[in-house]
This record gives structure tokens, C-alpha cells and sequence, in this order.
């Protein structure tokens, strides 16, 4: 048994940690490291600069603008990408819709979307939830009646990540209310959200941020051409993605990097007149989510060792995200606790130390959706008592 | 043992009641927020007229002479409301100021303490007080002797009721070198930097750049001055226990609420039985929670009737805010997971609650704080 990288897989992490070293702007990494928001223009600046080393959409096939690397040096190269603080990349586009285009589209449809998506020419984001279906996906309403050369699609989206600025949206709808089968009717649909009768809603979450939103539709026609797959099956388009590249759903490297920020910062903390770290309660605290970090970190590389093996992984990889984000919003716990009675203000903070501290409580706020998104951390759990404990 | 509240007490929580539905729902909450800052003279006004700022100071004060059994279930009601004005820390701040004033009847300050004390009685000025954290990133105040008065020096962040008191009572030392110093806010070398905090209440910033303070702005020093502290201290945090029970009321009720009308896979989420034992384990937290509300207001009570020592007093209450800050984040959390998306959505109630929950458990201290203070008690008695 041996735990660590081989060679070859430590050499290409050195040549990934030293390019990310090099690569990501100053400025985006201290906005990343301090916790502050990255608008639109700072996530297209880093999506260009991986653009233009090729290295912005490691699993496609190469035709499109892949790396050709294996599903270890895929999971290094995320890894690092999070330990170095670099800015995240929105998923949507290039690790959700372009993989199904890719699996299920038509030469047509990868042809006019993939590029752009590689180039970060269109923002895209996910029509999935509704306000009915969360947990229960398949119970989704948003219908789309075919008429002649297009569908017109009427309902709602909730949750929608980005939809305040994205261009495209994939969605998940229904063409055909008879089914015995609720799934057999879904199908997916790619529509432009410059379409009129698209209208969006923003929905403030409880840090006051506006990241998701609602998006509704009012008799928006969308072109027949943009269905995926055939109609009806757009489940199975949503299964496949739900299967696909959930290795690093645990977020490791970025976990590894929040702890090791806020060792530093905790350090430079008093607590009854001594550093926060030498104070025995909270050094225990940080200690036991050290070592829960640690097991995360061993049992994702244990799975990423069964793919090596040509296993793919199984209902057992839904532990990585359960666990993840539990360890995700400790960090954010932790980190407000240590700033004390700073992180009471969200306000009005003079000087980059107090306003670093007031983005602490929002912060812990916000990570609260780790455990309720990409599947809530209970439907992971009956996931795995249904298919990895046969219950 | 008798846990039921008498006919005062009863008449005063049905009209606060009232009060509180009638003007303090989600939308008139919101506009408080928005466009009052978080204070609504009106609101205040009206707490003055029931009596609700008066209950806690002494008869010979002008108050009621009550105590926090006799506050419990306003308390609870404001936690249920999720009010934003300053109650508790206005009470705390007066009963403070009335016991010292009673604790020292010779001291200089006196006729400037009970003039203060008889304004805020009757809402006409807010007060706060604060007090040294000593250690804890700077957050420190010290009082030196300076010429005939004292000198004020220190820092002390987010200070709830800070912003808008016209006055701050400022406790230094303990022991024999405690003192309670009046400051009045609008003093050129006090600063005071306001802001909001994570639950939409205000705070402030307050800054001593060495203040000269004659003696006649301490209202008392020694042993008395330190009990009177301790004893603030302590019934703050038994107010904001109770205020804790109130809320995790709410929570609770309304996840449960959620629960069972809330329908995925073509039933209510509350028939799942996993969902069912927690939130089971929320409303076994609640009653943990009320009990120890109860436990902290009586002690603080029997206390201040020299029933019980003052040490019993401090171990019960710091007991009371391990057990409640711990629920506190344990129902937060719990309440918004069970929510599902809409309890991230700020348009909920259950959202503003998480916040609340989070601030409520470390106000004035935090878990590790009272852990320490229920240790350093337990083995002092």
C-alpha cells in the first residue's frame, strides 16, 4: 500500500503548483484570501488566463480543448487550483452543460457552444429547482409545449445561481405531462437568456449577498434545435451529469488552504492575553477539524485510487461531499469565532483588518447552503443507505 | 417550586403581546430595519409606557422593584419578535446604574446618576454599559487616578446598545478597585464608531482616548460598585437567556411548521422519520433551554434578596449560557438545514432568527467564557 503520489504524478503537481504560483493575478488572489466578492469581470480574467494555457477545461476531450490527462492529474490539478487560492471557475458552463453536450449534443450544438463556453464568451447557469421540486427534481413543472420548429416554455426556476448575468440557461423541463413515469417526461432544453419572456428575480440569501435568483418564463419560444438529446430524456442527461467528476465534490485543497489561513490568523488573535492558538479549548477545535481534514483527504485518494484501478466510484463518493462541506462551514464557524467581537460588526469596519473580520459572520452565514446544494447532505445520505447499504 | 407566572406579570406579557403583534411583524420589522436604523422611537416609547424599562430598578428609583422572573416572559416575547432595540442592554445598564447608586449613597455622582436614571425610566435617553473583556484582542477599558478625577483609556468593539445611548456606564477593576464611571457619549475624547451587527442591531465602536473624568463622574468604587457589576453581569445574562427561550421557541415552531407542510416526493418532508427525530431533539433543546432561562432569573433574584450567595448566583447563570449558547447554534443551524433553501433565503424569518441565534449565544461571552466563569465558581463554593 502506498499512500503517496507516484513520481510522475508528484512531478506533474510541482509543475501545476509552480505555473498556479506564477500565473494567478495578485490582486484576484488577495480578493480570494480575504474573503471578498469576485464580480464578473475578475471570474472572466482568471477563465481566460486557464484559457490561454489550455488548461480551462482539463476533461474534454482534446478535439475541444481537453488535456488528455488522467483522472489523477485531473484531480491534482483541481486540488491545487484550491490550495493556491486561485479564483473559482463557474461550473456551469464548462463543467456541467458542456459535458453533456459533449456526451449527448449534436455536432451542431458542440460546434456553436463549446467554443464559446471554452472561451468564457458565455456565462451560463442552471435552470434545475424549482420552487416545488427541490429534493424531489423529478417532480419539476416548467412545461415546454412543442409547436411546430420550437417549444414555448412557461414556468419557473429558483436558486439560480448567476442568472443575474448569464447569457445561456440549461434547463431541465417538461414536455410530457402523461407519463407513468414522472422522469420519462423531463427533457433539456438550452435556452438564450435574451429571450423575451425571461425575467429575473434576485433572491437575497441571509449574509445580504445576491448570488441566486429566480428566473421566470413567459411564454419564451425557444428553437427546437436546442433540445439535447431527444425529448424525454433529459433525466438521463441529468443522471450522467449527477455521476460526473464527483471526486473533488470533498474540496480538499481549498479546505487545506481556509485552515491554513486560519491557523495564521488565529495566531495573531488574543485570547485572555495570550494567542488565540494557545488557548487550550480552541487549539482543541482547530486540532480535531485538522484531523478531519486529514481522514477527508486520505479517503479521497483512496477513491481517486480505485478510478486509477478502472473502478469507477460508486454511491460511496456522496461521503466525500457530506463530510467536505461539514468541514467547509466549521472553517467558516471557526474563523468567526476567532475574530472575537470583530465579527459581530457587518458594517462601517475602518482598515483591512476589521473589514476582513466583518466579512467573517456573513461568511458563516453563507456556507450554510454547503449542506443544502448539488444535492442536500440528506438526499446524499439516502443515497448511500439505498445503493451502498442496500437499505 | 413554582414555575407559573402571577397576575402581574401575566397582564404585563399579554400587553406586551399585543404590542408586539400588532406593530412588530416581518414587514414592520423590515421597515424598522431599512429606514429607522434599527430603532423605533415609536416601539421604545411604548415599551416606557407598559412599564417593560422601569421593571428591574428599585421603587425608591421610580421602577416596579421587579427582577428577571418578573422579565422572563417579555424577554421571550422580544426573542420571538427578533427585536432590534436595545432592551436588554438598556435594562441591564439601568439596574446597574440604580444599584450602584444604591451601593455607594455618598458617592459624587449621585444626583447626576439618579437625574440620568429617572430620563431613562421614562425613554427619554437610552443608556448602555460597558466593561473591560480584558486580554481579548484589545478589547479592554482601565480608570487611573489622574490629579483630583480619573482617567479613562481603552477600546472596546461592537458594544450592543452602544449607539444611540446618550450615556455609557463604564465598569473598571474589580474588587476593592472596581469602579462605575457615567460617560457622557457626546464627550470630545469618546468615540463612538456605529455600525450593524450580523443580526441587523446596532453597535458601536467605542474608543477612550484618555478621557478626563472628575470625580464626580464615579458613582461608585470598592466591593459595592464590583457587586452591583456582578450582578449586572449576570442579570443581563439572564435576560438574554430568556430572550434565547422565546426564540428558539419560534425556531422550532416554525420548522416544525415547515415540516409538515412542505411536500417532495408526494409528501410532507415531516413524515420522514429522520427529519422527525431531529426535529424532536430541537424541541428537547428548547425545554433544556427554558429550564435554564428559569434557573438563571430565579438565582438572580434570590441573589439580589440575599437569599442565596452571589457565587451560587454567578455559577447557575454561567451554567445557563453554556447550555443556551450551545442550543443557540445547534437550533440555528438545525432550523435553516431542515429549511432546506428557503431558510438561506433572507426574506424568511427563520434566516433573520439564525442570525439572531448567532449573535444572542456569544453576546457578552462566548460558550469557552462561561465555561471558564461555571468552573472558576464551581470550585469557589
Amino acid at each position: 500500500m502506498d499512500l503517496n503520489y507516484s513520481e510522475d504524478e508528484a512531478a506533474f503537481r510541482n509543475q501545476v503548483r509552480t505555473w498556479l504560483e506564477a500565473s494567478i493575478p495578485p490582486h484576484l488572489k488577495e480578493k480570494v484570501a480575504t474573503y471578498q466578492e469576485l464580480d464578473r469581470e475578475d471570474l472572466l480574467t482568471w477563465h481566460r488566463i486557464l484559457a490561454k494555457k489550455g488548461w480551462v477545461a482539463p476533461s474534454w476531450p482534446v478535439q475541444w480543448g481537453g488535456t488528455d490527462w488522467n483522472a489523477v492529474q485531473r484531480y491534482i490539478f483541481e486540488e491545487e487550483c484550491g490550495a493556491a487560492g486561485a479564483p473559482p471557475l463557474v461550473p456551469f458552463g464548462l463543467a456541467m452543460c458542456a459535458p453533456v453536450l459533449i456526451q449527448f449534443g449534436s455536432e451542431q450544438q458542440k460546434k456553436r457552444f463549446l467554443p464559446r463556453i471554452y472561451h468564457g464568451e458565455d456565462f451560463w447557469c442552471q435552470g434545475y429547482s424549482e420552487p416545488g421540486s427541490g429534493s424531489d427534481l423529478a417532480s419539476l413543472k416548467t412545461r415546454a409545449e412543442r409547436r411546430s420548429d420550437r417549444y414555448v416554455v412557461n414556468g419557473q426556476k429558483i436558486w439560480t445561481t448567476m442568472g443575474h448575468f448569464a447569457d445561456w440557461i440549461f434547463c431541465l423541463v417538461r414536455t410530457d405531462f402523461g407519463t407513468a413515469i414522472r422522469q420519462e417526461g423531463i427533457s433539456f432544453l438550452l435556452i438564450d437568456m435574451k429571450s423575451p419572456g425571461i425575467s429575473v428575480r434576485p433572491l437575497i440569501l441571509m449574509d445580504g449577498g445576491h448570488e441566486v435568483n429566480e428566473v421566470f418564463f413567459d411564454n419564451v419560444e425557444v428553437p427546437a434545435e436546442n433540445l439535447v438529446h431527444e425529448e424525454g430524456k433529459g433525466w438521463t442527461v441529468a443522471k450522467f451529469l449527477l455521476g460526473h467528476e464527483r471526486l473533488n465534490t470533498g474540496r480538499v485543497g481549498a479546505s487545506k488552504r481556509e485552515l491554513a489561513s486560519l491557523k495564521r490568523f488565529a495566531a495573531a488573535r488574543q485570547r485572555n492575553g495570550r494567542p488565540l492558538t494557545e488557548d487550550r479549548r480552541f487549539a482543541d477545535k482547530l486540532a480535531e477539524l485538522e484531523i478531519d481534514l486529514m481522514a477527508l483527504e486520505i479517503t479521497n485518494l483512496r477513491f481517486l485510487d480505485q478510478l486509477r484501478g478502472g473502478k469507477p466510484p460508486g454511491a460511496g463518493v456522496s461521503m466525500l461531499k457530506i463530510r467536505g462541506t461539514e468541514i467547509q462551514q466549521r472553517l467558516t464557524e471557526l474563523a468567526m469565532e476567532a475574530a472575537g467581537a470583530q465579527a459581530v460588526r457587518v458594517s462601517d469596519a475602518e482598515g483591512p483588518e476589521a473589514q476582513f473580520a466583518a466579512r467573517l459572520g456573513p461568511r458563516y452565514c453563507n456556507f450554510r447552503k454547503t449542506s443544502i446544494y448539488a444535492g442536500s447532505n440528506e438526499i446524499q445520505r439516502n443515497i448511500m443507505a439505498k445503493m451502498m447499504l442496500g437499505l | 417550586m413554582d414555575f407559573e407566572l402571577n397576575e402581574e406579570q401575566r397582564q404585563l406579557s399579554d400587553s406586551l403581546e399585543r404590542l408586539l403583534t400588532q406593530q412588530y411583524g416581518i414587514e414592520q420589522r423590515n421597515a424598522i430595519i431599512q429606514s429607522q436604523g434599527s430603532f423605533s422611537p415609536a416601539i421604545w416609547s411604548k415599551l416606557a409606557d407598559l412599564g417593560v424599562l422601569s421593571l428591574p430598578v428599585s421603587e425608591a428609583a421610580g421602577g416596579f422593584g421587579g427582577g428577571a422572573v418578573d422579565l422572563m416572559k417579555p424577554m421571550g416575547l422580544a426573542g420571538q419578535a427578533l427585536l432590534l432595540e436595545p432592551l436588554i442592554e438598556h435594562l441591564t445598564a439601568c439596574r446597574l446604574l440604580d444599584r450602584a447608586l444604591a451601593a455607594d449613597p455618598a458617592a459624587a455622582g449621585d444626583e447626576v446618576g439618579s437625574g440620568l436614571l429617572e430620563q431613562a425610566l421614562s425613554g427619554e435617553c437610552r443608556l448602555a454599559w460597558v466593561r473591560s473583556m480584558d486580554g481579548d484582542d484589545g478589547n479592554a477599558c482601565r480608570a487611573e487616578r489622574s490629579g483630583d478625577g480619573w482617567r479613562l483609556d481603552g477600546h472596546l468593539a461592537s458594544v450592543p446598545g452602544a449607539d444611540g445611548a446618550s450615556h455609557l456606564l463604564v465598569a473598571t477593576g474589580s474588587g476593592r478597585d472596581a469602579g462605575l464611571f457615567i460617560v457622557a457619549a457626546s464627550t470630545p475624547s469618546v468615540t463612538l464608531r456605529p455600525g450593524s451587527a450580523l443580526d441587523n442591531r446596532r453597535i458601536a465602536d467605542v474608543d477612550f482616548a484618555n478621557v478626563q473624568m472628575p470625580t464626580g463622574q464615579r458613582i461608585a468604587s470598592g466591593p459595592g460598585a464590583a457587586a452591583a457589576i456582578e450582578d449586572a453581569a449576570d442579570f443581563g445574562s439572564a435576560l438574554l437567556c430568556a430572550e434565547a427561550a422565546g426564540l428558539i421557541d419560534y425556531a422550532c415552531q416554525a420548522t416544525l411548521e415547515y415540516l409538515k407542510t412542505r411536500k417532495q416526493f408526494g409528501v410532507p418532508i415531516g413524515s420522514f422519520q429522520a427529519l422527525q427525530h431531529r426535529i424532536v431533539d430541537l424541541y428537547v433543546d428548547l425545554e433544556q433551554v427554558r429550564s435554564m432561562a428559569a434557573l438563571a432569573c430565579s438565582k438572580c433574584d434570590a441573589a439580589a434578596a440575599g437569599q442565596i450567595s452571589e457565587i451560587e448566583r454567578t455559577k447557575a447563570v454561567a451554567a445557563a449560557r453554556v447550555l443556551v449558547g450551545k442550543a443557540a447554534t445547534k437550533v440555528a443551524q438545525e432550523s435553516v438545514q431542515l429549511h432546506g433553501g428557503m431558510g438561506m433565503a433572507e426574506e424568511m424569518k427563520i434566516s433573520h432568527a439564525f442570525r439572531r441565534l448567532t449573535v444572542l449565544g456569544r453576546q457578552f461571552g462566548t460558550v469557552d467564557f462561561f465555561l471558564d466563569r461555571f468552573i472558576a465558581a464551581e470550585r469557589s463554593l
